[in-house]
């Protein structure tokens, strides 16, 4: 089995990898693994008043392609509107990255990424209108 | 699980050899690593006892015991042979063979496997980070981490042995593949921390 060009060059020149200040209200962190695997993918967006993303950034620990979806992710989300960005399918990922079945699941793991991340931001946000 | 019985004698069957007629039995579409090796389900399990039945089911059922004979025979050997190799790898991993306990199979589902802690994760992603910084430390967290799921997958697996040994899916061994899935974490880093040895 191959990686295709698209994996190799998002593993070779990751886009957006790094993080942002998780205590900071308007950042959501998504942090999720693939049991089957042992990977681990941290994701984080900043997001503003109106819901667009204005950054991502990511780590993840785990094989090519759970770095290359994870990679991928960042720059398909960013300008989005978080819903536009929940609606972003593990198939789309994997499309885009010719994986083949057996990483299916990484691009699953990027999917749950982007959920988890978003979840983390509307609790905080929910919570800091509790407070007010 | 329990073989048919023998297609020739229709005596009831042990193993690859059925004791009735001395005939070679068809290899079951699922074999799962107990009946090909003819082990007792369990945890507890010294590489050794899983290499003295391998030991023994490869001799009765080496394809060079059937050269000459039937196609289907030769066929067979080669499926049991396949088989009992393949158990023997698979019950020598302790979390394959946790899982065959547990869900039956010896891979966790590529999705839908058991939800991880979030606490655990978190962990698991400290260390990853530390670990060029700090191997030592990451080392020593990782050893304890693991020798604490030895101890709970252990206490686990003997509760499920009191209660009778039951087939996979059990209640008793509903916490079994989410410490299993934190055994193949705790895997991942000690790849990572012994690269030759991974």
């Amino acid at each position: 089995m191959a990686y295709s060009q698209k994996v190799v060059d998002h593993y070779e020149n990751p886009q957006n990898m790094g993080s942002l200040d998780k205590n900071d209200e308007s950042v959501g962190t998504g942090l999720v693994g693939a049991p089957a695997c042992g990977d681990v993918m941290k994701l984080q967006l900043k997001i503003n008043d109106d819901g667009i993303i204005e950054d991502a950034k990511f780590k993840t620990f785990g094989c090519g392609s759970a770095i290359a979806s994870s990679s991928l992710v960042t720059t398909m989300v960013k300008g989005q509107h978080i819903e536009e960005a929940e609606q972003i399918k593990n198939a789309d990922i994997a499309r885009e990255l010719s994986l083949p079945p057996v990483k299916i699941h990484c691009s699953v793991l990027a999917e749950d990424a982007i959920k988890a991340a978003i979840a983390d931001y509307r609790r905080k946000r929910a919570s800091q209108a509790a407070a007010q | 699980m329990s073989l048919p019985p023998c297609p020739a004698c229709h005596e009831a069957v042990g193993g690859p050899i059925c004791v009735g007629c001395g005939l070679l039995q068809p290899v079951p579409a699922a074999l799962d690593p107990w009946t090909a090796l003819g082990l007792r389900p369990r945890w507890a399990l010294e590489p050794a006892d899983i290499d003295r039945a391998w030991k023994e089911r490869s001799k009765l059922v080496h394809p060079d015991r059937f050269v000459g004979k039937a196609p289907a025979l030769r066929r067979a050997a080669l499926g049991w042979t396949a088989g009992v190799n393949e158990a023997r790898r698979a019950l020598k991993a302790p979390m394959s063979r946790g899982l065959w306990l547990a869900i039956g199979q010896g891979a966790l589902p590529e999705r839908g496997g058991p939800v991880m802690d979030p606490d655990f994760l978190d962990w698991v992603f400290s260390m990853q980070m530390a670990l060029d910084e700090d191997p030592a430390a990451v080392a020593a967290a990782v050893t304890e981490r693991r020798a604490a799921l030895y101890t709970a997958l252990q206490s686990l697996f003997s509760a499920w042995e009191q209660a009778g040994s039951p087939p996979p899916g059990h209640a008793s061994l509903a916490a079994a593949p989410a410490l299993l899935a934190q055994l193949r974490y705790v895997e991942q880093l000690q790849a990572r921390l012994e690269p030759t040895r991974a």
